[in-house]
């Protein structure tokens, strides 16, 4: 199968994180609702309403399509695409085709540019159910009216880890920007691929589309199987249809929706409803005065402060970790790479282990802080600090734990002295080792830190210890 | 003039089934609408702008603040038939999931 080489492009639908939705002031959460509890005569498309544009969602995919790079025409507008569906209470989606918010971006990827075709506004459509074996389905049209945007890139990715790395991409610029929570589990990022294989340096191949991939896992696995499958049938000469297919999540294989509508079908106008919207210099300079700090941009300041290349790429792809992090560091000591040790590694790793995120957990940035201080002055054990991280996380001070519980790291050589004096005469064997073989030292310098309750300075012990054999 | 395929397809995007000779009246019809675009299209329009719109604004938006909508009860009372909240509509995918 390695003879032929994947093709793939990607359109990604993101929910705008506003709060009413794009035509009208319906809420646009409305995620675990009762079903059409969350409707008016604009998104239920009752005849003599109208649609009026929010200005947030705008703002939002224009900073989106800013970001990306795009260039923003001067004036856009909003284009129906005809279709009917009962999702579609109007029997139109609200849309743009000519003019989109922007056109023309690009993404960073390893090290190139995956390019952006497009991004435009659009309304969100209903929820169907299908009840088994039932001959009806059902229709909630909570979601109907919803902002969206919708990115679609250019036939730029090759395999399917870079799709998802790629998604992955998106959700971490989606979410710095703060347009959208763009998780997948909750339908706030929705992928389609197109994907079509062909032998390499050769003309693209028919492409298909696979649709309701609600996971990056899943877009990964559609992918997957999708080459495999356009493979073998190219590698017996036979050629792939032009469809669009759906992604069987329990059987993990793609199977037939529909054969493709050409555009034509949709039949878009510029919908009468809605005034074209000018964009001018100005507001395109408060966008980009208003634009948080990127990803990519994070990573290179992290690395800049002396962070480990991955430690960096974790933390500022992740925007709650990210956000995290620089409030701990305006309040600590200094070390960088100490305090993203502590949040990348223990501190992520308990609070996952406990169903909490930084959010829900009571951990502060002023906490975090002082716990990596007193570690980087020497006051407590690196082990010490493990210890306590449980009830830091529960919000208690660092400081005071440690003043409570008498946690002091021991650096007094003289009272140091004597433990170690105790342990060597209790271990006589080890110490015959120890005299034998440097590295056999760490066994006694392990029994006196537990002697202590790992209030001892390791590096001090040591250098008792060795002073001590002599 | 529309071709016997173009009816077809027509009716298939409109999603409306007609009798043979529904499906010849209408073609009528529509042939006779095509005739009166063929009519306008006399005129000469060059230098003339397109006008999408009547009214000459731009750039009207609302605020992002949520308001009322329809008591759901309103909302039900307005489907043909519902279940549990949902609009109950013809099944709308083939298969037996």
């Amino acid at each position: 199968m390695s003879e032929f080489e994947p093709v793939i492009g990607l359109e990604v639908h993101l929910a705008l994180s506003t709060k009413s939705k794009m035509f009208c002031g319906c809420p646009a959460e409305t995620f675990g609702s009762a079903p059409n509890t969350h409707t008016c005569p604009v998104c239920l498309g009752l005849p003599g309403s109208l649609p009026t544009i929010n200005r947030a969602a705008f703002d939002k995919a224009l900073m989106f399509a800013l970001a990306l790079g795009c260039s923003v025409p001067e004036r856009t507008q909003f284009h129906r695409k005809n279709y009917f569906y009962p999702d579609a209470p109007k029997n139109y989606q609200i849309s743009q085709y000519d003019h989109p918010v922007g056109e023309h971006g690009f993404i960073e990827l390893g090290g190139r540019r995956v390019g952006v075709t497009r991004c435009h506004v659009e309304e969100d459509a209903g929820r169907s159910q299908h009840p088994l074996y039932a001959p009806y389905s059902l229709v909630d049209l909570n979601r109907a009216g919803a902002p969206l945007l919708e990115m679609v890139t250019e036939p730029d990715l090759r395999t399917p880890e870079e799709a998802r790395e790629f998604l992955n991409k998106v959700r971490a610029i989606a979410r710095a920007l703060g347009v959208s929570d763009a998780n997948p589990e909750e339908g706030k990022l929705r992928a389609d691929v197109n994907v079509s294989v062909r032998r390499p340096g050769a003309p693209f191949g028919t492409k298909v589309e696979v649709k309701n991939l609600n996971s990056f896992r899943s877009v990964q696995r559609a992918l997957e199987f999708e080459i495999k499958r356009q493979s073998r049938i190219l590698a017996d000469s036979g050629s792939v249809r032009q469809d669009t297919l759906g992604w069987d999540e329990g059987g993990q294989k793609t199977y037939l929706m529909r054969t493709k509508e050409g555009e034509a079908d949709y039949r878009y106008f510029p919908d009468p409803d809605l005034p074209p919207v000018r964009i001018d210099a100005a507001w395109l300079e408060r966008l980009r005065a208003d634009t948080p700090e990127l990803p990519d941009a994070k990573e290179a300041r992290y690395v800049g402060l002396g962070v480990r290349a991955d430690t960096a790429a974790l933390l500022a792809y992740d925007t709650e970790l990210s956000s995290f992090f620089d409030r701990t560091l305006k309040t600590s000591g200094g070390n960088a790479q100490a305090v993203a040790n502590w949040l990348g590694g223990d501190v992520t790793g308990y609070l996952n282990a406990n169903g909490l995120t930084l959010e829900t957990s009571k951990l502060t940035p002023e906490h975090l802080a002082r716990l990596v201080d007193l570690v980087e002055r020497g006051t407590i054990s690196g082990k010490v600090a493990k210890e306590l991280l449980p009830d830091v996380i529960g919000g208690a001070s660092p400081e005071a734990l440690v003043r409570v519980r008498g946690l002091e790291q021991v650096t007094d050589a003289s009272a140091l002295g004597s433990v170690v004096d105790a342990v060597l005469a209790e271990n006589p064997k080890l110490v015959d080792e120890a005299k034998a073989n440097p590295k056999a030292v760490n066994a006694l310098l392990g029994r006196v830190i537990k002697s202590t309750g790992g209030k001892a300075k390791p590096e001090l012990v040591r250098e008792l210890i060795v002073q001590k054999l002599g | 003039m529309l071709s016997d395929a173009e009816m077809e397809h027509l009716k298939m995007l409109a999603r409306l089934e007609l009798s043979e000779t529904e499906t010849e009246s209408l073609k009528g019809d529509l042939n006779r609408l095509l005739a009166y675009f063929d009519l306008l299209s006399e005129l000469d329009t060059d230098g003339v702008d397109e006008l999408a719109r009547p009214v000459d604004v731009d750039s009207v938006f609302r605020d992002d603040v949520v308001q009322a909508g329809l008591e759901p009860h309103t909302v039900q009372a307005l489907a043909v038939e519902t279940e549990g909240g949902f609009f109950k509509v013809p099944r709308t995918v083939d298969s037996g999931e």
